[in-house]
């Protein structure tokens, strides 16, 4: 596969940068994970998988029918809810539908994966559409929305959270206007039968803001 | 009237002119549309009050300054926020020179008590800027339009005040998501109003409702980001 441009653009986002990945209906979320596991293991930069409600295992699932091989041998994952685990699992977070409980066993146990894993490491967050399910208030909503942001400028981790914007839209109450301000770095991801153009609506690195490329799968092997 | 129309690049003193203009007295809204104009909007703010003297005091609700700070700190934008005077509402990470703090109140009567006896304390003898910052949060804590509505009756009361200005950045897409649109209350009783869009590379300012357009003939204005950090850098 050519992913010359995407390690480009990966290669550009800063230490402590929040980036969201914004995708629609398609395989998008399979080819995003294949490429950060080449990506990770091409740059010798750790790789933690925030994996919440099976959402690797779902990936994993599409991609050996798209025979898509994707090796989890030196991925960390940080499980949250779900029974399928996958990868190395550095710590599990109870979930609790009260936000402000899980929000501290997340804290808690993502201090200590943070230990075990050499900085700067790249975070993807997996499934991230699963933790906004049980919200019922305002309330709860920013209390999600506030953790996350105080992840940003961490600099040890630059963080990719792959999200499906149909979904998040369609929540009672809408985490993606709020999501997008906090981002550092906003990717579009519009899908195509073999690719998909990417578009940079928001970057705090100038060399990334507008940029407009594709990404095209075009023939993969194993 | 056609080159009311026309952008045009602004210089530093343009700037400074326009933002002279707003104070004192008065509501300002911004709107923000663009990217990453509220972090550019806000560091010029912390230049100019330091550049004319005027005392800066931002109402922090919920943590929206140090997020936009932590933006500035990866594009590489040092401001120096040690004499920014924050009032902190809810939230826990502190920026700037902190002199008060509140706890988010549901009702909009006692948060702008308890707000009201904090500037006191907070706010020199001469005029000063208070700039809030994380409106649109406090909006969608607000639970129902009543709430709103008795806010923007505080709102209005701040028109004609003649030795502080009040300036509200809000960003308009998490406002526009809300079951009620406060926009067009807000702007309605706003003595300015300016909206913030991205274009290509460079920040565009619309003036929608302004002295400044009236006496300079000027709706739109043009901004380089790049050219900001210059200035200030």
């Amino acid at each position: 596969m050519e992913w010359k441009r995407a390690f480009e653009i990966a290669d550009a986002i800063l230490p402590g940068e929040t980036v969201l990945v914004e995708y629609t209906t398609s395989y998008l979320p399979e080819f995003f994970l294949k490429f950060f596991v080449e990506y990770s293991r091409e740059r010798r930069i750790p790789l933690l998988i925030d994996d919440d409600f099976d959402s690797l295992h779902t990936i994993l699932a599409h991609a050996k029918f798209l025979e898509l091989e994707i090796d989890l041998d030196d991925v960390y994952v940080l499980k949250t809810g779900g029974r399928i685990e996958l990868g190395n699992i550095v710590a599990r977070v109870p979930f609790h539908p009260d936000p402000r409980v899980y929000l501290r066993n997340y804290e808690e146990a993502s201090i200590k994966a943070l230990e075990r894993i050499p900085a700067p490491f790249i975070n993807l967050v997996l499934g991230l559409e699963t933790i906004f399910f049980p919200v019922r208030s305002p309330l709860e909503l920013y209390h999600i929305l506030l953790s996350i942001q105080r992840f940003v400028g961490n600099r040890k981790r630059k963080a990719f959270y792959l999200i499906n914007r149909a979904v998040m839209e369609n929540l009672p109450h809408n985490p993606l206007p709020e999501l997008e301000r906090i981002a550092t770095t906003l990717m579009v991801l519009k899908p195509y039968h073999t690719g998909a153009d990417l578009s940079i609506k928001k970057a705090v690195n100038p060399v990334l803001n507008g940029m407009k490329t594709k990404v095209d799968a075009g023939r993969w092997s194993g | 009237m056609m080159k009311l129309y026309r952008p045009v690049l602004t210089t530093p003193e343009d700037v400074e002119d326009l933002f002279s203009r707003l104070w004192p007295g008065g509501v300002v809204l911004i709107e923000n549309r663009s990217t990453l104009g509220a972090e550019f909007i806000l560091s010029s703010f912390v230049h100019l009050s330091r550049n004319s003297g005027k005392v800066l005091i931002i109402e922090d609700i919920f943590d929206t300054l140090p997020l936009y700070t932590a933006h500035l700190d990866l594009m590489g934008v040092g401001v120096d926020w040690s004499e920014v005077r924050v009032i902190k509402v809810g939230g826990s990470r502190e920026v700037g020179n902190v002199v008060g703090r509140i706890r988010f109140e549901n009702n909009p009567y006692v948060y702008q008590k308890k707000l009201e006896e904090q500037l006191e304390r907070a706010k020199p003898s001469g005029p000063y800027v208070h700039l809030v910052l994380g409106l649109e949060r406090l909006l969608a804590l607000q639970e129902g339009t009543h709430n709103a509505y008795s806010l923007f009756n505080l709102i209005r009361q701040k028109v004609g005040d003649e030795i502080s200005t009040t300036v509200y950045l809000v960003e308009e897409p998490v406002v526009e998501g809300l079951r009620f649109n406060p926009l067009p209350m807000l702007e309605d009783v706003a003595t300015s109003v300016v909206e913030l869009t991205d274009e290509d590379e460079l920040l565009r300012m619309n003036l929608r409702k302004s002295v400044f357009t009236l006496l300079h003939n000027r709706t739109r204005i043009l901004l380089s980001a790049r050219e900001i950090m210059r200035w200030y850098g």
